[in-house]
This record gives C-alpha cells, sequence and structure tokens, in this order.
C-alpha cells in the first residue's frame, strides 16, 4: 500500500488512561457526540422553535415546583414515618418509570445500534463496551425523571431547604440502578425467550414498568381503599420501627440524610459493575450469536402453504406479517395497560352511573382508535413490498379488500374484549360503545388507507404530513370518544 | 507461530470449527492460511462462510474448535487477536452524523493508534481511496460504494496482519472496484494476509493465491486455481465451472 505507514502500530491491551482513547469515559464521549449531532440535525427553525418549548416547559415546571415546594417544607420533621413512606413510594414509582425507559434503551442497544460488529471486532474488552452503553442508558432514562423532578427540588433549595439537594445523586443513583438492572433484564430475556420474541416481550416489560410508575400516581382511584388501608398500617410502623433499613435509604436520602445517600451511590456503583463483569461476555458472544440466529418459524407442510384463492393468498401473507410485526404486539398491550385501568378506576367510583358509563365508553372508543391506528400499521404502512402487489396482475381493489378484513379480524380479537366487558357489565351503554368504537376504528382505517403512500415518504413533506396525520388521528379518536360518551350519558 | 507443510508462516489457522443454529451451520471446519497470502472463501448462500469468517473475528462463539490468528489464541487471548485483526461487513455501518475523517479518529481510538500514526495513516488512507475531498462531510450522504470504502480505510487504520473482508467489492463501480483490488494485493505483497468472501468467482480466480469451497458448513475443496481445475476434472476451465462441479458433488 503506497503512502501508508507500516510497522508496530496498534496500541497494547493495557488499559489505557482515564480520557483516553478506548477508555470507558472516551467511549461515552463517542456515544454523546453521535447523539449532540443527532439533535443538531434537526433544521434550525425546528431546533430554535424545540428548545424554546423545552425551555418554556422546564420555566413553568420550576414556577409549579416553587410555588409547591412551600407544601413540602419540613414534612419531614414533623411527620417524619409519614415523610418516609411517602417519598418511598413516590421514588419506587420513579424507580418503574427509570427502569421502563432503561428496558426500552437496552432493547435498541441490543437491536438498532448498528455498530456492534466494529466494537466487537476490536480489541477494547467487552466489559468496557457495556459499561458505557449502560451509562448512556442510565443518562437516557435519567432525563425524563429528572426534568420533572428537578424544578420542585430547586424550588425547595429555593426556599431554603437545602437538605432537598440530596435529590440529586439520589436520581443519578437510581438511575444508573435502573441502566443495569433493565439491561440485565433485556439480556435475561434475550438468552431465555430468543431475539424473535425479546423484542415483544421487552417492549412489554418496559410498559408494565411504566404504567406501575403511572398507577402509583392514580392509586388513590385504582386501588380499592380498604387494600391501601392495609399497605399503609403494613408500612407505617416499619417506617417508625427500623428508618435504618435500607429500604427507606432513597427516602431518606433524599430528605438529606448523607449516610443513605452514599450507600446508594456505592450500590449504584456496585450493580453496573456487576452487571458489566457478569455480562460482558454475553454481550459479546452469547448477544451476538442469538441475534444471528436465523428466524426459524413453525414449519407446515407444502400442502398447507399454498392458497386456492389470490384473496386467500393476500390474506394469508397479510395475517402473517401482522402477527409476526416484531412491535405491534407490545403497541397493543400499552394502550391496554394505560387506558383500561381509567376505565376501572371510574367503574369503582361509587356505583356505576351514565356518567361513568360515558367515561368508559368515551376511554374504550379513544383505545379502539388507537389499537386500529396500531394494527394498520402492518398492512397499510409497514408494506415492504408494495411494489410486487401493484406491479402484478391481480385485480386493483382485492389487495386493499384482503388489508381490510385483516385489519377487522385482528381488531375484532383485540378491540372486542373491552365490548364484551361493557356488553356484560354496563349493557345499556354497549350501542353507543359498540357504535363510536366502529366509527373510531373505520375513520383510523380510512384515514391508513388514503395516506399510505404520504406516510412512506421520507424528507419534510413527508414527515410534516405524517405529523398532520398523527394529530388528525388524536382528533379523531377524541370525537368518536366525545360522541359514544354524549350517547351514553343523554340517550 | 505456526509454520505450514509449504514453509510459509501461518497467520491464521481453524481446527473442527463448528456452529449451529439449531442445525449446523459450519461443521469441523479446517482451515490453515499463510502470511502474504489472499485467501478466497466460496460456497453457495447459506453454506457458512459468513458464520465462519465471524467466529475467526470474535463476532461469534464456536460451539467446538479452535482459532489462533498469527499465534494468538483467539478464544482465549481475543483481545491480542482482534489487535491484529480487521473485519470489513459485507454492509458495514459507518456513523450517518461522523465525518470520514471523524469515523477514523474512533477507530484508532479503538485499536489505540498512536495519534501521529494515526493522521498519517487517515490522510494516506482517504486520498488513495478518493475519499480525501470528502473528508469534512457527513457520511449520511455518502454513496454505497463511498461507504464500503470508508469502511474499508477504517479497517486498515491499524494496518492489520490480517484483513478479513464479507463481499468487498460488493456495490462498487468498475474504478473502485480495481482500486480496492490492487489495494489488496499491495498489502500482502508487505506480507499481510486477506482473507474474503465473494459470489463473483471471476474476482476470486484473477485476486486469490487460494481458494477454499466450502458447502453446507464442510470444506469442499481447496488449494489453487490450478489445484482446484485438477481436482473438479477434465472440462472446468474456469473457476464457476469447478465451483458448480464440487458443491453439485456434495448434498447441501
Amino acid at each position: 500500500m503506497s503512502g501508508i505507514a507500516h510497522g508496530p502500530a496498534v496500541g497494547t491491551a493495557a488499559s489505557p488512561g482515564l480520557f483516553e482513547p478506548g477508555s470507558t469515559i472516551w467511549l461515552l464521549r463517542h456515544d454523546l457526540r453521535l447523539v449532540g449531532r443527532d439533535l443538531r440535525s434537526t433544521g434550525g427553525r425546528k431546533r430554535r422553535a424545540l428548545g424554546l418549548v423545552l425551555g418554556t416547559i422546564v420555566l413553568v415546571l420550576h414556577i409549579v415546583g416553587y410555588a409547591a415546594a412551600p407544601l413540602l417544607a419540613r414534612v419531614h420533621d414533623r411527620y417524619r414515618a409519614e415523610a418516609l413512606v411517602t417519598a418511598s413510594l413516590v421514588i419506587g414509582g420513579m424507580f418503574m418509570l427509570f427502569l421502563s425507559k432503561a428496558i426500552s434503551e437496552a432493547t435498541d442497544a441490543l437491536f438498532q445500534r448498528g455498530d456492534l460488529d466494529l466494537l466487537l471486532s476490536s480489541p477494547l474488552p467487552m466489559r468496557r463496551v457495556l459499561t458505557t452503553r449502560l451509562m448512556a442508558i442510565a443518562v437516557i432514562a435519567g432525563f425524563l425523571p429528572l426534568v420533572l423532578v428537578i424544578p420542585v427540588v430547586n424550588g425547595m433549595l429555593l426556599h431554603g431547604e437545602f437538605a432537598w439537594a440530596g435529590a440529586y445523586p439520589v436520581l443519578v443513583s437510581l438511575s444508573l440502578m435502573a441502566a443495569a438492572a433493565g439491561s440485565a433484564m433485556t439480556f435475561g430475556l434475550l438468552a431465555w425467550v430468543g431475539p424473535r420474541w425479546t423484542r415483544m416481550a421487552a417492549r412489554s416489560l418496559a410498559t408494565l414498568f411504566g404504567a406501575m410508575s403511572f398507577f402509583a400516581t392514580q392509586a388513590r382511584l385504582v386501588v380499592p381503599d380498604g387494600a391501601r388501608r392495609w399497605v399503609w398500617q403494613v408500612l407505617m410502623p416499619v417506617a417508625g420501627a427500623v428508618p435504618a433499613g435500607p429500604q427507606w435509604w432513597p427516602a431518606r436520602a433524599v430528605l438529606g440524610d448523607m449516610l443513605p445517600m452514599l450507600g446508594l451511590a456505592v450500590i449504584a456503583v456496585l450493580s453496573v459493575m456487576s452487571v458489566s463483569v457478569a455480562l460482558g461476555q454475553a454481550y459479546g458472544s452469547g448477544v451476538m450469536s442469538n441475534l444471528a440466529a436465523p428466524r426459524a418459524t413453525r414449519v407446515a407442510g407444502v400442502e398447507r402453504r399454498f392458497a386456492d384463492s389470490v384473496f386467500g393468498a393476500i390474506v394469508r401473507k397479510e395475517w402473517h406479517l401482522l402477527i409476526r410485526h416484531p412491535g405491534i404486539a407490545a403497541q397493543v398491550f400499552y394502550q391496554f395497560v394505560f387506558l383500561l385501568p381509567g376505565a376501572v378506576a371510574l367503574l369503582n367510583v361509587g356505583a356505576p352511573t351514565a356518567h361513568s358509563a360515558a367515561g368508559v365508553v368515551f376511554l374504550t372508543a379513544m383505545m379502539t382508535g388507537r389499537i386500529t391506528k396500531i394494527i394498520v400499521a402492518g398492512p397499510f404502512e409497514g408494506d415492504q413490498a408494495a411494489a410486487l402487489v401493484e406491479t402484478s396482475p391481480v385485480a386493483p381493489g382485492l389487495v386493499p379488500r384482503a388489508k381490510i378484513l385483516v385489519t377487522v379480524a385482528a381488531l375484532a380479537v383485540v378491540a372486542g374484549l373491552p365490548l364484551v366487558v361493557i356488553g356484560l357489565k354496563l349493557y345499556p351503554a354497549f350501542p353507543a360503545a359498540c357504535l363510536s368504537c366502529a366509527g373510531a376504528a373505520a375513520t383510523r382505517l380510512w384515514l391508513a388507507m388514503s395516506r399510505p403512500k404520504l406516510l412512506r415518504r421520507a424528507g419534510l413533506q413527508g414527515r410534516l404530513q405524517a405529523s398532520t396525520d398523527g394529530f388528525l388521528g388524536v382528533v379523531i379518536d377524541i370525537g368518536w370518544g366525545v360522541f359514544g360518551a354524549l350517547l351514553t350519558a343523554f340517550v | 507461530m505456526m509454520v505450514g507443510a509449504t514453509g510459509k508462516v501461518s497467520m491464521l489457522t481453524v481446527r473442527g470449527l463448528s456452529k449451529s443454529f439449531g442445525r449446523p451451520a459450519v461443521h469441523r471446519l479446517d482451515l490453515r492460511i499463510a502470511a502474504g497470502e489472499i485467501y478466497a472463501l466460496l460456497g453457495p448462500n447459506g453454506a457458512g462462510k459468513t458464520t465462519t469468517l465471524r467466529m475467526v473475528c470474535g463476532l461469534l462463539v464456536p460451539d467446538a474448535g479452535s482459532i489462533e490468528i498469527a499465534g494468538h489464541d483467539a478464544l482465549a487471548e481475543p483481545a491480542r487477536a482482534k489487535q491484529v485483526t480487521a473485519w470489513l461487513p459485507d454492509e458495514p455501518l459507518l456513523y450517518d452524523r461522523l465525518t470520514p475523517l471523524e469515523y477514523l479518529e474512533f477507530v484508532a481510538g479503538l485499536w489505540q493508534v498512536p495519534t501521529e500514526l494515526a493522521r498519517t495513516r487517515a490522510q494516506a488512507l482517504l486520498t488513495e481511496l478518493g475519499l480525501w475531498p470528502h473528508r469534512g462531510e457527513l457520511c449520511e450522504g455518502f454513496s454505497r460504494g463511498m461507504r464500503q470504502k470508508t469502511a474499508l480505510a477504517g479497517a486498515l487504520l491499524h494496518d492489520p496482519s490480517l484483513l478479513i473482508m464479507d463481499e468487498p467489492l460488493s456495490g462498487l463501480d468498475a474504478a473502485a472496484s480495481r482500486q480496492v483490488k490492487d489495494l489488496l494485493r499491495a498489502r500482502v505483497q508487505t506480507g499481510r494476509t486477506v482473507v474474503l468472501t465473494t459470489h463473483v468467482l471471476e474476482v476470486a480466480e484473477r485476486l486469490a493465491d487460494r481458494i477454499g469451497i466450502i458447502n453446507a458448513g464442510r470444506m469442499v475443496a481447496e488449494g489453487t486455481f490450478a489445484e482446484l481445475r485438477h481436482r473438479a476434472g477434465s472440462g472446468q476451465e474456469t473457476l464457476e465451472d469447478v465451483f458448480l462441479h464440487l458443491t453439485a458433488e456434495q448434498p447441501a
């Protein structure tokens, strides 16, 4: 190779310095540079608008935090046990949110990061690569909760409650612990159920933890009074009697105790290190082996593989693609997890009335619209071989009919369940629920059918169109929900 | 480092390599590739070529067998083996939001190439591959050929003794393809070793010193083109004839 220097070029396998190329911090800086470039790639005007919106949100949250701070001030001095229990429950809910995000990010790190080949073929120890990934996951997992919590903490600090500064290191520790636990769970799933199901299982797990976090904020409505009283009665004496127990460390650290704060930091660092050590090799070998393994589906004989009619062939293909779509099941689960508890809560508030039934119908219609949007993504928006069908001699109307049939069949299976429950528990609301759900599904279907090509188009116009359609879809869901609710309440 | 029957130093020695993904992908494969040669690994789709190379590069853990690279046991001392190896996959990833120069800077860090040497080599490689004028552009706008060449520059940056390439010429136009072939020839003249897979048999015929043909994870035949032609018998003039003849002999 002319002009290119040869020789004993490469470094040794010895550990580099803290900030030197090849170090954990150097790798983390590389990851953060990529994130920064991604952000900067957004158009100038759009970036400024985004910055303005974020800045406004942060400012508003700080004003709210400052106003709310006196309510929390000195609560821990006056009501030590109550403060510990309340803070522990809030922190537990937040940790679920951290964990949910960490699992999502760990899944992305496995399936969407395309640089594993480069990193794993380099002489860097896998442990170091994984540690960097864990730290990046911790940063991303901790971002949203930090945005929400820091204004309140800052409000407390502005009111002179300096002990609350402990919330900063606690949040960092929790995000590191969540990154370690979330990654361990995701890798465990990969080893247990294989790559094909890991994505769906991990997303569902993330949804579940996210939902648990959400329920924590809605505990008064979702959890029956008796159960809440029981939890309180169990926790209060424990908090009063054993305040030194490690289960109270996060709450005590947030309330300003130094030792628990240090204890949490040590646990966080140890959890990241132990996951890195334990899973480092698996990351480099087992993970890659699993990802490289060919996906096997149930093998059926050739006699079951060819349909008699063109329509049958298209329906079969659409159905296979729909049920094998990696994200649809988890997204549908997400809708159930977040919307159904609302309906349950409405039913729990006293005896069922026309108004609570209206609320249930509203949520069910909303959920049906959203689930339709998710399901149509398979047959309508995600068709990777649309040109194949378009260039085939199939009659033009046949393909959309097959897609509609598959979508409606899947929808009947998934969204039919809440309607059955309404029919059994709130039968006067059943006709309105059916009508509004059918309306939401049909309108969403129409929207997807009328815009499939626009949604696939790249570039600014395509993105703008996708945003407009997204907004329109939300309006449609709300519109049909309101229609169903009004019908239930007044007719 | 092991010395082969031909008296040449062995750069890559693989013994009894096996890997199964439910069904066997590679089965008791033996390979010995000398320093300073271009070795082409050929085989039909799904024969186990890429799986073999990925095991050699440390991206897959074999179920059985051993791999020795430049005298280092690649399974026991992966970092030492990787230090002298480079892997160029068929669809290499480049970071879209990095420029070629920044990409090479990152790769140099991964292999801990001394700064001054990395700078010199990066400039030389980018110049040689015609990418120097594009060194400040983000890779997201690059054509497939430019991406391939940038990845190749990354693979060569730490001057690997063993360069392993999966379909290195796919997506390259005639001029770029010639450029890469010249570059590979120049490398082996300085004692470096190149192992590549290709479906373009003409490339293997003209470029490779030795050729290995695998089918269903097993080595079917190995040798120079002349040796393979001799083995396949009369009437097999081109490598394509030889390849089809030899792979047809073995049930896939």
